[in-house]
């Protein structure tokens, strides 16, 4: 059974990225990648991280990476990239990621929890209570998000919670002693063996270098039948497809791949995983172009978009959102996908 | 218990078929036999499995279990055979025509006491049904309040020609054939309804029996339930909507082979009370759509389970066949229809 989640929610796009802490944190980026990634870094040609893919066309540059297209599964991805040791350093020694920890998310850190945070960890504990109620330890890898973990421990769902390798400060004081242990170093290191019941994947497979390299330690780090729960953009979402190199969502080393929906199933299937949900709740892509177009009334968009931010009101707007929820065309998904029983 | 069991269908009409296919796709049983009166019907299947005309020889052919997939007026017979020939049993719903027929199964299911029986109120494990009952039970939401189901058929062509609307093999009409799923949903989600006024009506087709009822239920908790039950929506529809103290949750349209009954959908809606100013009646909600529909073979592996764990049957048994024909037998009677002589008894008690 594959489960699709639409939301119908009033989250604005300003309350989670305000326009002037994005321009900064997006200079800032721009800034570390050039000295993180283009001048201090080897960097690696791949193949399409999704679907293995050869086939591929030119799309364009951003901050000195060139992206491509997959000509199989249209995954958008950065090739040669740096290796995952250096997004590891980046990640916890950039200006770029220290501004994000300390300004950006901060910030905007009480309308996240109540927007994004609660939510998510609202639609894991019913995911879990539905398919795993026996799940006791909760992993969470590569978090960014700070609030998440705290709001994770304030709903005392599990019993024990495992950060792995955080790319944020996770000062100790602040959990309950026995319920939160740290794992200081990647996954794919930690020699982890059917330990996991659940993991997090917030916004973390955009930024792996070695994808398959990843999802080998992860299938092994999971228990039979544990769940995993992903969260990404998706270049198979509207407003991505629509502003594509314009796009603000789409730059290293955040956004280093962009899969496509057909890339993610292909991927997790490659790795013996099996879907559960596979949903795009995204509720920005029309607000998204609206408001690119709305800086920058040049912009070439599609003649049926600029008639539609021209000529209709919010309403319409929703109704598409919805629209491209209901198939999968938003460019925020969320995925639920588990470790196969032995023998399934 | 070990190896794979052994199992034959009774009746290879529509349900018989899906059946055959569920029993092929699971990995612990092995399909032995099919039995049906009409020869034709049973011509494609050789070399896949023995065929029989009289299902006396399928139960005794050595199977395990049998499927029961006939017409409601031959199922009473054809289970209490087997129960007596010591298989399991597997009936797809309605347990018979009345309540006296279900009675007479749970006699024969009594007095063979190491075979397990189970009745097919598949809607149980339906996705949208699943995900609703674990929000349900997980407390979140508070009390269900309420309950409104709505179960209906376009109707057409065949829709007269149907042995279902033959009075005497059926035994009554579209609450029996479908109606019956959405009352077993009403007492899957609540406490057991004591309460039942009912109304029915042939108020289109030409049939013996209804093809309209409207039903409502209430409980010694105060829960209520609304059942409208219909061949003439013109639409096929199913929606059941269940109120809670903090939400609503809507489960709509099935999951089936011909998908008319439209995408599978789960509407999660909570009750936004700090929200209220900015959305006033018009809260959050979630939609969750499903792709596949397991619940055929997710409640025979419910029943594979009991056999071989040697469980009790307590989703889907003959206890709870009983509890909803005795509601049905209510509706109709409420509304001084008896389609069968031997349904006008008193409410059953309750049953060991």
């Amino acid at each position: 059974m594959i489960r699709l989640t639409v939301h119908q929610d009033n989250i604005r796009e300003v309350e989670v990225k305000p326009g002037g802490l994005l321009r900064t944190y997006l200079k800032l980026t721009r800034k570390d990648v050039e000295s993180y990634f283009i001048k201090g870094a080897e960097l690696v040609d791949c193949n399409c991280p999704a679907c293995l893919g050869s086939r591929r066309e030119k799309s364009f540059k951003k901050f000195g990476l060139q992206y491509w297209e997959c000509g199989d599964c249209n995954s958008l991805y950065i090739s040669p990239r740096p290796a995952q040791k250096s997004i590891d350093r980046y990640y916890r020694t950039s200006e770029a990621s220290r501004f994000w920890k300390e300004e950006l998310s901060k910030k905007t850190e009480q309308k996240r929890k109540e927007k994004i945070f609660k939510q998510r960890i609202e639609w894991l504990t019913e995911i879990i209570e539905e398919y795993l109620p026996s799940a006791r330890k909760f992993f969470s890898v590569n978090t960014i998000h700070r609030p998440f973990i705290e709001e994770l421990i304030e709903s005392k769902a599990f019993q024990e919670i495992v950060v792995v390798n955080p790319w944020v400060d996770l000062s100790p004081a602040s959990y309950t002693p026995g319920v939160v242990s740290i794992i200081d170093g990647p996954l794919e290191s930690a020699g982890l063996v059917s330990t996991a019941d659940a993991v997090a994947l917030f916004e973390v497979m955009d930024r792996i270098s070695d994808v398959d390299s990843f999802l080998t330690s992860l299938e092994k780090a999971v228990s039979p039948g544990g769940l995993c729960f992903l969260t990404s953009i998706s270049i198979s979402g509207f407003d991505l497809q629509v502003l594509w190199n314009n796009s603000n969502s789409i730059f290293p080393p955040d956004r280093m791949n962009v899969f496509s929906i057909e890339g993610l199933t292909a991927l997790l299937e490659r790795h013996g995983f099996e879907c559960i949900e596979l949903s795009t709740p995204g509720l920005l892509d029309v607000e998204i172009v609206a408001n690119a177009y709305r800086q920058n009334p040049s912009m070439r968009l599609p003649r049926f978009v600029k008639y539609m931010l021209d000529k209709r009101d919010s309403e319409t707007y929703q109704s598409f959102q919805e629209f491209l929820q209901r198939n999968r065309l938003s460019s925020f998904a969320s995925i639920v996908f588990r470790k196969k029983q032995r023998g399934i | 218990m070990n190896g794979k069991l052994k199992a034959g269908i009774v009746g290879y009409g529509y349900m018989g078929k899906i059946r055959k296919t569920v029993i092929q796709d699971n990995p612990e049983l092995e399909l032995l036999g099919i039995s049906d009166t009409n020869p034709a019907a049973l011509a494609d299947l050789n070399p896949v499995c023995k065929t029989f005309n009289d299902y006396r020889q399928l139960v005794d052919c050595g199977v395990d279990i049998v499927f029961v997939c006939t017409p409601n007026f031959y199922s009473p017979e054809v289970v209490i055979y087997s129960l007596n020939h010591g298989k399991h049993v597997f009936c797809e719903k309605p347990p018979g025509r009345t309540v006296d027929d279900i009675r007479r199964i749970m006699h024969a299911e009594r007095t063979n006491r190491g075979v397990r029986l189970m009745f097919g109120f598949n809607h149980r494990y339906h996705p949208g049904i699943k995900e609703a009952k674990v929000l349900v039970d997980s407390g979140r939401f508070g009390k269900i309040l309420s309950l409104r189901g709505i179960y209906g058929k376009s109707g057409g062509l065949s829709y007269k020609k149907s042995w279902r609307n033959n009075r005497e093999l059926s035994g009554g009409g579209i609450l029996l054939d479908q109606g019956i799923h959405m009352l077993d949903l009403f007492r899957f989600f609540c406490e057991d309804f004591d309460e039942v006024k009912g109304f029915i009506n042939t108020s289109f087709w030409d049939t013996e029996v209804e093809d309209n009822a409207y039903a409502i239920l209430r409980n010694r908790v105060g829960q209520v339930a609304m059942l409208h039950s219909s061949a003439t929506l013109w639409k096929h529809t199913f929606r059941l909507e269940i109120l809670l103290e903090n939400g609503y949750l809507i489960a709509s349209g099935l999951l089936s082979k011909t998908g008319s009954y439209g995408r599978e959908t789960l509407t999660i809606g909570r009750r936004q009370f700090e929200d209220e100013a900015l959305a006033l009646g018009n809260p959050r909600e979630e939609l969750v759509y499903f792709d596949r529909d397991a619940s055929w073979n997710l409640e025979v592996e419910a029943f594979l389970d009991c056999i071989k764990n040697n469980k009790c049957v307590v989703n889907s048994s003959s206890q709870d066949a009983l509890k909803v024909m005795a509601i049905i037998d209510k509706i109709y009677r409420d509304d001084n229809i008896s389609y069968h002589d031997s349904s006008r008894i008193e409410p059953p008690q309750e049953e060991g």
